[in-house]
């Protein structure tokens, strides 16, 4: 990437003249202002259409009755296509405020989704019925191709982790439901593989480069997320003694399947035309079988455990290596994050027993305050450095 | 950049959508059959989770033992139809099945428990919306009978109608 240093070194080689690389220097500051003014009124378009969507979403929780059903529809309805319009109309049209109109655009899938939950409302369908949030995602998922947008696609993610949830975890009370529970982080790890590979595919169409990233992304959080999870021998002995149910075992095969098929086959096509292709794709396959071999056999929990502690810590040099040598910052953020939570688990565990209480909190607490100063002044040196992102 | 004809078909997905969501439930409300379904009381800590009251109904626990088809393996989520009779003044099960029923009026539901010979089934009109604040009003009522009336297809899918309070419907306009 073009920095100030860059340019110095380029007028001292001779590369570029005096004017030339004064040029460059005001380009490239007028470049930085740009960018951040962009990301502010981002930031401050995304708040305001969030703050609607909420107040919407509100505004059905609220089961309002100085309008009738039909109204109340209508309105919330009448505010989703207005808030699509207006939204297509600034970024699209006139061009006059395509952030704002991609901010109203976003607004209008969550209108979309309050719409939905409104019409359950009305009709009385069950609280945390599954298939409300389903419809959602159904919605708002051409909008993510239409649009190429990154936070619909980011919205679609989150609906796609939380009909999971709902979908398998229904009928909490159940017995079974509790032995589907304890499983939680091995059908997420998959679904996390899962979903990581299918943003890789979108890297097929260039226009998609934004949406695959944001999948990737999303999928490798949970992925995570789950995997810090199942550090914890605990977790193992919780699941030990039950036994999951046939849904639960029937769903967990399917996405295993996709996710095998999809990682397979991206490893042999490399659509996102990555140097490190066979690095994030092999790792992949690997963890949808950890995720499987724990799943059906009986594993010494705190073996197990081990196994998951060495996988996530090799993950997250992963994560730093490759973050540091695509000058990606949010993959060094994500490696960064999880490496912090590890060492601060681990710490607890270790010496909870072994250090006496106020020794145990004075070196945890130093470690805390040295070992964050030392983390956010790398995050910050790497920061400077890096000034694009390039696509994960 | 996308295409005012992909912006407009995109606008019509969403009407399509919201519209196929609403007649589905207007079908079920015009063309079902009104039964009077009889709650069994709650936990009233539990009555209200936000502005929703949680309804629990005789046909919900099935006595295996007793009721024709109970001697069929069920387990925990699967699909359960249970045929109800409507003699008398509530609607009471008189069958349960697997697999829909030939004739009659059924109710389609999901087993959420089995524990020895009793199976709790729950149908999806397991939530009644109040309005907001509104909800303390019926908490205060307790003691009093709460039945529910339900519209009920020919596909066994229920819709509430209305809750009703020794007898009278509860309204909420102002």
């Amino acid at each position: 990437m073009i920095d100030k240093d860059l340019i110095q070194r380029w007028l001292a080689n001779s590369t570029v003249t005096q004017a030339q690389a004064d040029t460059m220097l005001v380009d490239l500051a007028a470049y930085k202002t740009e960018r951040s003014s962009n990301k502010f009124v981002v930031a401050i378009s995304t708040i305001g259409s969030l703050s609607i969507g909420i107040s919407a979403i509100l505004f059905v929780a609220a089961n309002w009755v100085a309008l009738s059903s039909e109204m109340k529809v209508l309105l919330l309805l009448g505010s989703t296509m207005g808030a699509y319009f207006a939204g297509y109309k600034l970024q699209y049209e006139s061009q006059t405020f395509p952030k704002v109109g991609a901010s109203l655009i976003f607004l209008g899938a969550l209108l979309f989704g309050a719409t939905v939950f409104l019409v359950a409302q009305i009709y009385n369908v069950n609280a945390n019925n599954h298939t409300l949030v389903l419809i959602w995602l159904i919605g708002v998922l051409p909008l993510v191709y239409a649009f190429s947008s990154p936070p619909i696609a980011g919205l679609s993610a989150l609906l796609f982790y939380l009909w999971i949830g709902l979908y398998i975890f229904r009928g909490l009370e159940s017995t079974r439901a509790f032995a589907d529970v304890a499983r939680w982080p091995i059908l997420y790890l998959v679904s996390g593989v899962l979903l990581f590979a299918i943003g890789t595919w979108h890297y097929v169409s260039e226009r998609l480069a934004d949406v695959a990233r944001t999948y990737r992304l999303a999928g490798i959080k949970v992925a995570m997320l789950s995997l810090f999870v199942l550090t914890f021998k605990e977790f193992f002995k919780l699941s030990s003694n039950t036994v999951p149910s046939d849904q639960f075992t029937g769903g967990l095969l399917i996405f295993s399947v996709l996710a095998l098929f999809l990682t397979l086959s991206a490893l042999y096509a490399n659509p996102a035309k990555s140097s490190t292709n066979t690095l994030e794709h092999g790792l992949s396959l690997g963890l949808v079988v950890a995720a499987l071999m724990v799943f059906w056999t009986k594993t010494p929990p705190d073996l197990t455990a081990i196994l998951f502690n060495l996988i996530v810590v090799g993950l997250v040099f992963i994560l730093l290596y490759v973050g540091y040598n695509r000058e990606d910052m949010k993959l060094v953020n994500i490696g960064m994050f999880w490496l912090g939570g590890l060492v601060l688990v681990r710490y607890f565990d270790f010496f909870w027993q072994l250090l006496p209480r106020s020794l145990f909190f004075l070196v945890g607490g130093l470690i805390l305050v040295f070992g964050g100063m030392a983390l956010e002044k790398k995050r910050r040196q790497l920061r400077t450095q890096f000034s694009v992102q390039p696509a994960a | 950049m996308p295409s005012k004809k992909t912006f407009l078909l995109l606008g019509a997905f969403w009407v399509l959508i919201i519209g196929s969501f609403i007649a589905s439930k207007e079908f079920t409300l015009r063309t079902g059959q009104d039964v009077l379904l009889k709650t069994v009381p709650v936990d009233p800590r539990d009555l209200f989770r936000g502005d929703y009251v949680i309804l629990r109904y005789e046909i919900g626990t099935l006595d295996l033992g007793t009721i024709p088809g109970g001697n069929q393996t069920l387990k925990p989520r699967d699909a359960v139809y249970v045929t109800l009779a409507v003699g008398g003044k509530y609607a009471a099960a008189s069958s349960v099945s697997a697999v829909p029923p030939a004739g009659g009026l059924f109710l389609k539901g999901t087993v959420k428990d089995t524990h020895s010979s009793r199976m709790t089934v729950e149908y999806g009109i397991e939530s009644y919306f109040v309005p907001e604040g509104k909800g303390r009003v019926i908490e205060r009522q307790l003691g009093r009978t709460v039945d529910v009336k339900a519209a009920v297809d020919t596909s066994g899918t229920a819709v509430i109608r209305s809750l009703l309070l020794d007898g009278k419907e509860v309204s909420f306009s102002k």
